[in-house]
């Protein structure tokens, strides 16, 4: 019964994170099927907070550490928040206390934001 | 004892025998959906469920309360389409999320930190409703 039970607890978490992967994926696939990039950047002429996240994850996935900083350097503490914020409630991070996720998850987008608005006022948003 | 007295003892076992019953539905209906349930609701909903007559507990273990885990899923997979909204009584939010393509996308992470909280506030809400305070049960004093 135990054992049914953690095996459902796993079932979620494959399933939870395969739904976000699917998801962003038909997000960004329906959005260039109209040929737009980022919809804000779209609409506003203003590049949004998650303009160059996935060009600063490539570049880290092939070790460029400068083409991850020039793209994005906040990818990281947003992908870590969207972590934690997908697994709150399963059994992979059951553990931690509900405060430490919530502000994983507070510092992780209050840093992508911080971020945004830094480069946006002083620097070029590629 | 007298015939008066007989028929006393078996009103009481009989509202006895309710209580247990009514007692043993409330119980079971809120561990199937504790989690589905704000927690700090729960002692505000049982007590209030325990009021409601037999038969309207249970037509309530029928109510199929959203799923959290459910939801999450459907808001992480859609929730650029504004469907998580519409499930949870949004439906005109819902239809600007569709239009603006998940608010631009701002709208659709902030449901996915808010949507187990959204979740469970609609499920107290729906059991809320079904709990017609007309049909409350006093006990007597």
């Amino acid at each position: 019964m135990e054992q049914h039970s953690q095996k459902n607890e796993w079932r979620q978490v494959i399933l939870l994170h395969l739904a976000l992967l699917l998801g962003t994926a038909l997000w960004v696939a329906v959005a260039l099927g109209f040929r737009i990039y980022c919809p804000i950047r779209h609409v506003t002429g203003i590049p949004c907070p998650g303009c160059g996240m996935s060009r600063a994850l490539v570049s880290l996935l092939r070790l460029n550490w400068q083409g991850y900083w020039h793209n994005n350097p906040a990818a990281l503490p947003c992908l870590t928040a969207v972590f934690v914020l997908v697994n709150r409630e399963t059994v992979l991070l059951r553990r931690l206390p509900m405060w430490l996720k919530d502000g994983l998850i507070g510092v992780g987008f209050g840093l992508t934001l911080l971020t945004y608005l830094v480069r946006l006022i002083w620097f070029d948003i590629p | 004892m007298s015939n008066r007295d007989r028929r006393r003892d078996y009103d009481e076992e009989e509202r006895e025998q309710l209580r247990k019953q009514k007692i043993a539905l409330v119980d079971r209906f809120l561990v199937l959906n504790q989690n589905d349930l704000p927690e700090d609701k729960i002692t505000f909903l049982r007590s209030n469920m325990l009021h409601c007559s037999l038969h309207k507990l249970t037509d309530m273990q029928k109510l199929t309360c959203r799923r959290v885990h459910n939801m999450e899923f459907i808001s992480l997979l859609l929730g650029w389409s504004g469907i998580d909204r519409m499930l949870l009584g949004d439906i005109g939010l819902g239809l600007l999320k569709l239009c603006t393509f998940g608010g631009f996308g701002l709208m659709m992470v902030y449901d996915w930190v808010m949507t187990p909280h959204k979740t469970r506030y609609y499920n107290y809400l729906q059991v809320m409703s079904v709990i017609d305070y007309d049909d409350y049960e006093y006990e007597e004093s």
